[in-house]
């Protein structure tokens, strides 16, 4: 069997987009860039619904800086899509605000109490650092280029999550309780964030092919655990999965699978909580349209 | 949003060093660029000058690359020095 990119070689080292770029190295590229980047816009609407909740000024400064780094990134891959695609702007907005719900799982269920935007911060913003330090080395040069700016902000806000769950767990036993409510709710769903292993993963055999993608998720979801566990633990919270170890000889997590039938119908189809992120977007987009108009 | 231009922003980290490419900004103006290159890429990291630049006015080379590798082949440049000099005259 041949992979796609022993079909169609791509240029050695970087891609720029202003090589000749093979159809299928674009597809693969564009499907992964346009789902980061959609991640990134409708994400922090989550965000800016916790700002004016915060419970003290500092978590409130806090959140309204990461919303804003979440923004910028959505920003700067929206242009390396721009420039990969050749769609424009409008383009791009009409399909954020109207088209299909492409995002990342974790944004497809509710934050009901402040525990969860500081459970993501601090799980899920780990998570993503995971993954996004191998993409500094991604093949597509624009994409890794803005990765770096991506990777330094991620850090700051996975330890905003994680001075925050420290202060909650420094508090009284309703807030400790809160915080353990926080994990058991996000702890399958941060597991499936890393995606499905690749037997089961459509794209992910491509994207590293291409070497648009340098980790495998398993190996990325592994050496999270390697971390987290750890932290977890030592944060005085219990991971509530019995058949949770690990093998030190193949130094391997065994772990109870998330619900993978859950995780594809929530990136095919969406969810309410989805579609209402996508609505808020549409309602701030014509509330502010007479800025935009042109004339 | 027609009236969008891309401007390739160019940050100074610290007085002394080169200005380096960061990232584009799209804006209906060089101004409106600035304005947005600055909260986009100064607000975090260390800066101290920003150049935006319409992207339509950079000229951007189309030579293949090992056209830029002919400049290399210049052995003639290095001279020896002690090398030379120890193998006594030629």
């Amino acid at each position: 069997m041949t992979t796609p990119a022993q079909q169609h070689p791509v240029p050695a080292g970087q891609v720029e987009p202003w090589q000749d770029i093979p159809d299928d190295y674009r597809a693969a590229a564009t499907r992964m860039i346009e789902f980061h980047m959609m991640s990134e816009i409708v994400g922090p609407v989550h965000e800016f619904r916790w700002v004016p909740r915060a419970p003290s000024l500092q978590a409130k400064l806090m959140f309204a800086a990461k919303s804003q780094d979440e923004v910028g990134h959505g920003l700067m891959l929206l242009r390396v899509c721009e420039d990969l695609t050749g769609k424009s702007r409008a383009q791009y907005l009409e399909q954020i605000l109207d088209g299909p719900p492409r995002f990342m799982n974790i944004f497809h269920y509710p934050w009901d109490e402040w525990v969860d935007p500081a459970i993501v911060a601090w799980l899920i913003d780990g998570a993503e650092i995971e993954r996004q330090a191998t993409l500094l080395r991604s093949s597509y040069g624009p994409y890794a280029r803005a990765m770096r700016k991506i990777l330094k902000e991620e850090g700051f806000h996975h330890h905003c999550g994680r001075y925050l769950i420290g202060r909650m767990m420094a508090g009284g036993p309703r807030q400790r309780a809160a915080v353990q409510r926080g994990v058991d709710r996000w702890w399958l769903r941060t597991l499936a964030m890393f995606g499905p292993r690749d037997e089961n993963s459509r794209h992910g055999p491509a994207l590293m092919a291409f070497g648009l993608k340098l980790a495998r998720n398993e190996d990325l979801r592994q050496s999270w655990l390697t971390k987290f566990v750890p932290q977890i633990r030592a944060m005085g919270l219990e991971i509530p999965d019995d058949s949770l170890a690990r093998d030190e000889e193949a130094g391997q997590w065994a772990y109870t699978e998330p619900d993978w039938a859950e995780f594809s119908s929530l990136l095919r189809g969406g969810s309410p909580v989805g579609a209402d992120l996508q609505r808020d977007l549409r309602t701030a987009r014509r509330v502010n349209d007479w800025l935009l108009a042109e004339d | 949003m027609a009236y969008l231009r891309i401007f390739e922003v160019f940050r100074q980290k610290a007085p002394g060093d080169a200005h380096q490419h960061v990232g584009e900004v799209e804006a209906p103006d060089a101004p409106a660029a600035m304005v947005l290159a600055k909260e986009h890429f100064a607000r975090r990291e260390a800066c101290c000058s920003l150049w935006v630049v319409d992207r339509a006015d950079v000229l951007a080379s189309h030579w293949a690359p090992e056209v830029f590798d002919a400049g290399r082949a210049k052995g003639y440049r290095r001279s020896g020095g002690a090398r030379a000099r120890s193998a006594g005259p030629a």
